[in-house]
């Protein structure tokens, strides 16, 4: 089964890598082995973040998300 | 439980790609276009040498270098000491547009080499869209 992934890449550099559905413990190591990918490829990178896992199961994080931010599931929120 | 994850990394965009893609006549290019788009007259002196890729002095007065660095940096300098009077503000003018239109550059080469390299990967009906701030979004299926 295809699992579709996104891969954000903004004018300064920065790739954000999603994976939009399944579970955490399937798409956590998907993630990390297509920047490795990259990496393996030539794309240098000055830092490279761990995965994190959002949820979409409390409806203030759908509103959140309609806006445009994202919920951690410890508390916090912020901007992709 | 419906969820995603998300993997952030910070890509090198002036390092091993401007390496491989940014030739200093590419480059050339760049200074030129740059010339005609901020309507600054410059007059351009190439050089062959290893790092060295051009003089330009504008017309106006003022002088910048352009040279791509042993790591793959592109450096865009004002004249420096030995060029007196190189440090006008139309210099300047032409050093930020030029970093700009080197930046804009590496981030469409960088995008250009993720999708490559993810669809050599195996990834299936790929699309490349982009957002209003200039953050291009590559969507895939693997």
């Amino acid at each position: 089964m295809l699992n579709t992934f996104r891969i954000h890449i903004s004018p300064e550099g920065q790739l954000n890598v999603f994976a939009d559905n399944g579970t955490f413990q399937e798409r956590a190591p998907q993630l990390a082995a297509l920047l490795q990918s990259l990496a393996d490829n030539g794309i240098a990178f000055e830092s490279v973040g761990a995965v994190e896992q959002h949820r979409h199961d409390d409806p203030r994080d759908r509103l959140l998300a309609a806006s445009g931010l994202h919920s951690h599931g410890d508390g916090h929120y912020h901007q992709h | 439980m419906p969820c995603y994850a998300v993997a952030t990394a910070q890509a090198l965009i002036d390092n091993a790609l401007f390496s491989k893609f940014l030739t200093p006549d590419l480059l050339r290019q760049l200074i030129d276009l740059v010339s005609q788009e901020t309507k600054i007259e410059i007059r351009r002196s190439d050089y062959a040498h290893k790092n060295w890729v051009s003089d330009i002095r504008l017309v106006s007065g003022g002088m910048l270098g352009v040279a791509i660095l042993d790591n793959g940096k592109i450096a865009v300098s004002l004249g420096g000491v030995n060029y007196a009077g190189s440090d006008t503000p139309k210099a300047r003018e032409f050093m930020q547009a030029l970093e700009a239109k080197i930046k804009t550059v590496g981030a469409a080469l960088l995008t250009q080499a993720v999708a490559q390299i993810v669809q050599s990967q195996g990834a299936q009906n790929l699309q490349t869209s982009y957002k209003a701030d200039g953050t291009a979004v590559l969507t895939f299926q693997a």
